[in-house]
């Protein structure tokens, strides 16, 4: 049974339909790929699948329990993390912070008023765990607003993970990057990958290919392809689609 | 800065000045409260005053014996009231009435009207945020205002002032007990190793300095902890709070409740140091105050802004202002000045100093 489940999402905004008849899954501990040209659907279809939209019509499973429509917060909870294409860190905190206060060991002690959390070494360890595995240690202290924006993207990953979640979304992680960055970052997916289930939003097609287990293609709304990437390749929809070249 | 604050004392008091101390201290107090919801959680409330006035309120009705009337015509049924007559006097000047159960009762009364108006702002961000806090704290301002049985109005409640020698308490019957029966208000406070005239100079300083202290020690430790650390995310980035677990509303309702308690509590430490409860303290002009105490002293970037601030409104307004009656004029401009061009207020100004003397990037780390 797949980790997570999606059947025959229909989302609309006023008269505009976005997400016409989606249906995806994704199997534990594999990385999945969401592709397809600008305007396709994608980041409603994520916004859809975390929680942010409630779907009009259609229903989503994690770990085979219905998840439709509830909160953000509550599907956070259950082991679903994401990432933002649009950062979004917490710009006063320092990159240590950041990933501190993502860590369930701080969201489950939520209301401990008599716990310092920079004296916890529970909490420090597991946070500075974080930093390594995202690369970001030497710059720990700095504040999440000066850092670089490549750097940036890596921390937005860095909080997604802190969560200890079963399942990451990473929403066009390469989205801005330059070609040294994006080696870095696909470093960094090969290691999460013997962490975590992966999902990964992507219009750059090479970057995903490389990647995936599986890629769905959706456009127009619909999934209109799924398969491996070497089965993609050879499909007349993906071929004939403008969606990048493949090298 | 609490040893600062401790040498104070002794100049409050050579310039003849002890009253003064005392309530710039409450006002410090008042502040570290409000900064806890302006400069930490992150929520602009322009009302806060409210429950400042709550906690003198419930001060003055405690040290009157009202609460204590009303509980009972609540717990004692209407058919027995008659059974009860005779402990009327003894009722309304018990004895055994502390300082201590005054100020716990008026830190929990605001904080009881402090969660229903957060229960209704907590989901609402930025100016509406605002707008309705300022709604609630007229609303709460009007209600002394009119409500003139329980009030007094515009009066205002006096806690009249009796001294009670210990000799009178102990012997029965007599004049002596009449006077124990006079409304009066709490001179002294219990404390471990004694107890403390608090109506000598320097022992309400230094209580009311205890006091603060131990709230600013409070607020340290909130602010540290996890849930410290999660109000502040919640401030920064809901969106990302919520993605991350968070139910920003729950964190925002609550510390907005704790700002609200300890403002009561400084309202209760007011409401003994003025020997009354007066609407004032409620109103827009006042509560706009204290957002402007804790803005120019530098509550966004700093711990101690807020008591900065206080200073820098005191000093201009008792040094200033004995030189030319145009002095808010000059707080006003100060203040415009300061959103203008350092929002981050007289520690953010500091921290630049000490940046630029050191040779280091001044940290922006909120604590």
């Amino acid at each position: 049974m797949p980790l997570f489940e999606a059947h025959n999402l229909h989302k609309r905004f006023g008269d505009t339909v976005v997400l016409e008849d989606i249906t995806v899954s994704f199997e534990e501990n594999s990385v999945s790929g969401i592709i397809g040209p600008n305007g396709a659907g994608k980041t409603t279809c994520f916004n859809v699948l975390t929680g942010h939209y409630k779907p009009d019509r259609g229903r989503v499973l994690f770990d085979g329990e219905n998840i439709t429509g509830l909160p953000e917060r509550v599907i956070a909870r259950k082991g679903i993390s994401r990432s933002f294409q649009i950062m979004n860190v917490f710009d006063d905190y320092s990159v240590l912070q950041n990933v501190m206060v993502a860590l369930p060991e701080v969201r489950q002690r939520g209301f401990n008023m008599f716990l310092n959390v920079a004296g916890s070494s529970e909490i420090q360890d597991r946070a500075w765990d974080i930093l390594k595995r995202i690369g970001l240690e030497a710059l720990a202290a700095q504040d999440a607003k000066d850092l670089s924006y490549g750097n940036k993207r890596i921390l937005e990953i860095g909080i997604a993970l802190a969560a200890a979640p079963r399942l990451l979304f990473l929403d066009e992680p390469t989205q801005g990057l330059g070609s040294d960055q994006m080696a870095r970052l696909a470093g960094l997916i090969q290691e999460l990958r013997k962490l975590t289930t992966l999902v990964i939003i992507e219009h750059d097609m090479p970057f995903l290919f490389g990647l995936a287990d599986t890629i769905s293609v959706i456009h127009w709304g619909q999934v209109i392809a799924r398969g491996t990437p070497d089965e993609l390749k050879q499909n007349k929809w993906v071929q004939a689609s403008n969606l990048g070249k493949l090298g | 800065m609490a040893v600062a604050l401790g040498i104070g004392a002794f100049v409050f008091k050579a310039l003849g000045l002890s009253y003064l101390g005392v309530e710039v201290l409450i006002w410090c107090l008042y502040a570290m409260a409000y900064n806890l919801a302006l400069g930490y959680a992150g929520l602009p409330s322009f009302g806060h005053g409210a429950f400042l006035g709550v906690g003198a309120y419930t001060m003055a009705f405690y040290q009157q014996g009202i609460v204590r009337e009303k509980a009972r015509s609540f717990l004692v049924p209407s058919w027995r009231a008659e059974d009860f007559t005779h402990l009327e006097g003894g009722l309304t000047t018990y004895a055994g009435d502390s300082l201590w159960v005054g100020l716990l009762l008026s830190m929990c009364v605001a904080a009881g009207v402090a969660g229903l108006v957060a229960l209704f702002i907590s989901h609402r961000r930025g100016i509406y945020l605002a707008l309705l806090t300022i709604a609630f704290g007229q609303v709460i301002w009007f209600t002394a205002m009119k409500w003139t049985d329980l009030t007094k109005g515009e009066d205002g409640i006096q806690i009249t002032y009796q001294k009670i020698s210990s000799t009178a308490q102990g012997e029965p019957g007599g004049e002596q007990s009449n006077q124990t029966r006079a409304k009066r208000r709490i001179n002294n406070v219990r404390l471990i190793t004694g107890s403390v005239d608090i109506d000598s100079e320097l022992g309400s300083y230094f209580f009311v300095l205890g006091i603060l202290m131990l709230v600013v020690v409070a607020i340290r430790m909130i602010l540290h902890s996890p849930f410290g650390a999660i109000v502040q995310a919640v401030k920064q980035n809901e969106l990302r709070s919520k993605f991350v677990g968070y139910d920003v509303r729950v964190y925002k309702w609550f510390s907005f409740t704790l700002s609200g308690a300890f403002a009561g509590l400084a309202g209760g430490l007011l409401a003994q140091h003025q020997s009354g409860a007066y609407p004032e303290v409620m109103s827009l002009h006042l509560s706009g105050q204290i957002v402007m105490m804790s803005v120019i002293g530098g509550g966004f970037v700093s711990f101690w802004g807020p008591i900065v601030g206080v200073f820098y409104f005191f000093i201009l307004r008792d040094v200033l202002g004995s030189l030319t009656p145009t002095w808010p004029l000059w707080f006003g401009l100060s203040f415009m000045a300061i959103i203008l061009f350092k929002p981050e207020g007289l520690m953010g100004i500091w921290h630049d100093a000490k940046g630029k003397l050191t040779g280091r990037k001044p940290s922006t780390i909120n604590h």
